[in-house]
């Protein structure tokens, strides 16, 4: 299959105004809305709790906006607008952002406009938080702690997750990222107001910063509208931690942990050695779309199709770990077969005994997926910010072309790369 | 074969969006809607066969009963052909492919950004060619039930099916659509077969695109496509409402899962057979309107429940409405549940008795508007939102007029006979 010419749509403007600060602009017509997010980036580590209070602190209260209930009405008027914050990881790296979502001036019945007040208002969410005595509030941090607490205490109801996250730790117990993003509940214990608030006044002044905003705007005009979020950022020079090197497997391990569950999961991980800068990255990730991205993948087609022994399975590439991680949702009785099942998909890859067919179509679906990403202003944003936190290029023609350049060989040599290092089964009580 | 009926054009000027729809000859629903500059195609054939759809007749003949979980497990074996599986052929047109059954119909859809025709072309071919052996239907039962585990474990869609459990007396809108093990070991070919016959004739299905491509092309392939092989006559489906009977199945349902926090969910049902369309969209938009007053994040109930630590902001109000009857569903991650269902009930009356501020509604409408306009950026959900207004007979464009004809009084006057407290049923998932 032939590779559709390149989509010619804009992407961002891009304006550095510190070292490491950019902020990133680009003209969206086809939606009623625009996108905006702002990224504070971190180091992954055992203390990030706190920073992950941040933007929850903020999003509680502004100086002409008191409250959270004032900042929900506020956003009613402003045509519903979604504001909302997350915390991710890249790698090693801690992302802290805000998002936000507004209708686009044009779209908006009787000539009513909001593009103005939208900016002026996340600006003054971030920059001018409800302050008492020049701190949180004393409440507003215990009850952000509170809740964030419940938020890491409550990842185990994701049983699925939870299983990925386990098997992360028990395979890197001395890398960056077998660190949640959302940190550890004992961290909690120390926040207070004051600690909150210089951790605060710290990102936003010495944080490498990412504004991404798509609207139907000029470029120019939304970037002149959006510098004063830069306003005393001045980010250290090389206060990231240098990324490490990745590591390849020993001898493997097995690790069996009980819950009260119906179904069990089980979880390989798989050392690639093939980080974002390594010729073979482009051909890991085609390897791993012969595996286990896709429903013509070998594990749809071959351990749940064939055999019949699961409803999920999958696999995943992380380039910035060099980890690869094959889940399955299976009885537990099953899983020695399941896991001989994948390991033998695993070694058709190693093997090259794919079909042409295979190979193209996951070529075919690696290119579909990133031109999709080309609708979606969250998904741009996110493309951009994460390619340049591995140290990528965020251009995703020129990952098109080096996808639709690899070849089967590529594949296979990428595969022979992968070293099982630990199994993970989180098994049901009764199976104990 | 062409068309049957006049063209109807659909459309809203805030929303900004048309959709043009025709009836083909062989009693197919066909629809269409231009997203403009979107690299992203997507398009669907759905059938109005879900999981409430449990007992029919045809023809006036014998009462036929439906064990639980049919319609999904259709979905399923739908996918399966005598040479290899749908999805392989939408793997060599670079197209993602994906079917979902809800309780009032079931989806088949791909989206792509090349080869959208023959990709179309393969929908159309795979839904009206079934291939049910005894072999493949044991096969899927496997895979089935470790879906249905899967879900088992999951926390959230616990707590939403026991709340509908303890809402619904007899009605099948409280089964799980999957089924239970049990009740998929019933399933045969002969059943699918039946099925297939009876629901997947075109008069009971709606063929969709979205996407930017060309309008007439796009009904002369659908109108080839859908003529292509003869389905035979209306076999006029008369399906058997299951009549509900007022007040709660239970008052409470509760279960032990090991979950970080507790889950509780509580709500209210409707039933009312005999509403037009029109009067089901208004009753579905004053409900959620009533529902963002009481419980949405400007009022004071968030706002207390939340300083409290009672609540996070997983805490949300929904409503959703069926041709007979509806519920609503309040609640999220909680502490103290009992202490908050007080709190909640004490809110309602004081809310019953003084009123609904009209500067809320307006607010509230405002918001509603800025909401549709996001959700309008999304191929996915205008195909889901269409469909599901066809399946009720109404039109998702009438919604932006009618929330401007709400008032305050309309409000009040569906508090004043609705969320009675001896009509609430209450679900939790508690850590055990």
């Amino acid at each position: 299959m032939t590779r559709s010419a390149s989509s010619r749509l804009a992407g961002f403007e891009s304006r550095e105004l510190a070292p490491g600060s950019i902020l990133h602009t680009r003209r969206e017509t086809r939606r009623k809305t625009s996108h905006f997010r702002v990224s504070w980036i971190g180091d992954l580590g055992a203390s990030i709790a706190n920073q992950c209070l941040i933007p929850a602190c903020l999003l509680r209260g502004s100086r002409s906006h008191p409250s959270m209930r004032d900042i929900s009405r506020r956003t009613e008027e402003l045509w519903g607008m979604s504001i909302g914050s997350g915390v991710d990881r890249a790698g090693m790296r801690h992302v802290v952002s805000i998002h936000s979502e507004f209708p686009e001036d044009s779209r908006l019945p009787a000539a009513e406009q909001v593009f103005e007040q939208a900016i002026a208002f996340l600006t003054e969410l971030i920059h001018q938080p409800h302050l008492v005595e020049e701190c949180f509030c004393e409440q507003t941090v215990q009850n952000e702690a509170l809740q964030h607490r419940r938020t890491i205490e409550g990842r185990i109801d994701d049983k699925r997750s939870w299983a990925i996250q386990r098997c992360v730790e028990e395979t890197c117990p001395d890398e960056p990222w077998r660190f949640h993003e959302y940190g550890m509940v004992e961290t909690l214990d120390t926040a207070t107001p004051e600690l909150i608030t210089d951790l605060w006044r710290q990102m936003i002044a010495t944080a490498p910063m990412h504004v991404h905003f798509s609207g139907d705007i000029d470029p120019e005009v939304s970037a002149a509208r959006l510098q004063p979020l830069f306003d005393g950022n001045v980010p250290d020079s090389g206060q990231l931690r240098e990324s490490i090197p990745l590591k390849g497997a020993e001898q493997t391990r097995e690790v069996t942990e009980y819950f009260q569950v119906q179904q069990a999961n089980l979880v390989l991980a798989l050392r690639t050695s093939t980080g974002f800068d390594d010729p073979l990255h482009e051909s890991m990730l085609v390897a791993n779309g012969v595996l286990g991205q896709f429903p013509h993948s070998r594990l749809f087609t071959q351990v749940r199709e064939k055999e019949s022994l699961c409803y999920s399975v999958s696999s995943h590439n992380d380039a910035s770990s060099g980890l690869m991680l094959v889940t399955a949702g299976i009885d537990v009785g099953s899983a020695p077969r399941a896991r001989e099942s994948i390991l033998e998909q695993i070694e058709v890859v190693r093997q090259g005994d794919f079909s042409d067919e295979e190979f193209e179509m996951t070529l075919g679906a690696w290119d579909s997926r990133l031109r999709m990403i080309q609708d979606s202003p969250a998904s741009l944003a996110e493309f951009d910010l994460t390619s340049r936190l591995c140290g990528r290029e965020p251009d995703l023609d020129a990952l098109r072309g080096r996808i639709a350049a690899v070849t089967r060989d590529g594949v296979v040599e990428a595969a022979r790369r992968l070293e099982l290092d630990l199994v993970y089964l989180m098994a049901p009580e009764e199976a104990s | 074969m062409t068309w049957t009926a006049k063209e109807k054009t659909l459309e809203n000027s805030t929303l900004g969006e048309r959709v043009v729809e025709r009836t083909h000859s062989s009693g197919a629903t066909v629809a269409f809607c231009r997203k403009p500059g979107y690299l992203r195609r997507y398009a669907c054939f759905s059938t109005h066969f879900g999981s409430v759809d449990d007992r029919y007749r045809i023809g006036g003949g014998e009462e036929i009963c439906l064990p639980d979980g049919v319609a999904h497990f259709l979905e399923h074996k739908m996918f399966e052909g005598p040479e290899e599986d749908a999805f392989q052929q939408f793997s060599r047109l670079g197209a993602m492919a994906n079917a979902f059954t809800s309780f009032v119909g079931t989806t088949y859809l791909f989206s792509c950004t090349d080869h959208f025709y023959p990709c179309l072309d393969h929908l159309v071919n795979f839904v009206q060619t079934p291939h049910f052996t005894s072999e493949n239907v044991e096969k899927e039962k496997g895979i089935i039930g470790q879906e249905i585990r899967m879900y088992a474990d999951h926390p959230g869609w616990r707590v939403y099916f026991n709340l509908l459990a303890g809402l619904y007396k007899r009605h099948p809108v409280a089964k799980d659509i999957a089924g239970t093990e049990q009740t998929i070991a019933e399933i045969t070919p002969a059943l699918l077969q039946e099925c297939w016959s009876a629901f997947y004739h075109p008069s009971n299905m709606i063929l969709l695109a979205v996407g930017d491509e060309d309008e007439n092309e796009f009904f002369e392939v659908a109108d080839r496509l859908l003529s292509q092989r003869d389905m035979g006559p209306d076999p006029a489906i008369e399906r058997i409402l299951t009549s509900e009977d007022p007040g709660p199945a239970r008052k409470e349902i509760r279960e032990s899962m090991q979950v970080g926090r507790p889950k509780l969910l509580f709500g209210w049902k409707d039933i009312h057979r005999g509403l037009s369309g029109q009067e089901l969209m208004r009753k579905e938009l004053v409900t959620e309107v009533l529902l963002e007053c009481i419980f949405g994040q400007s009022g004071t109930l968030f706002e207390d429940l939340y300083g409290r630590g009672l609540i996070d902001e997983s805490f949300g109000a929904s409503y959703q409405i069926h041709s007979d009857v509806g519920h609503c569903v309040v609640g999220g991650d909680v502490s103290d549940p009992e202490n908050l269902i007080e709190m909640v009930q004490e809110q309602i009356e004081r809310i019953r008795s003084t009123g609904i501020d009209p500067s809320d509604v307006e607010r509230h409408r405002r918001s509603a508007i800025g909401h549709l306009l996001r959700a309008f950026n999304s191929l996915d959900h205008i195909a889901g939102n269409y469909c599901g207004a066809r399946f009720l007979d109404t039109n998702p464009f009438e919604v932006v007029d009618l929330l401007a004809e709400i008032t305050p009084e309309d409000i009040d006057r569906r508090l004043q006979e609705y969320l009675l407290p001896q009509e609430m049923s209450c679900s939790l998932v508690v850590p055990g």
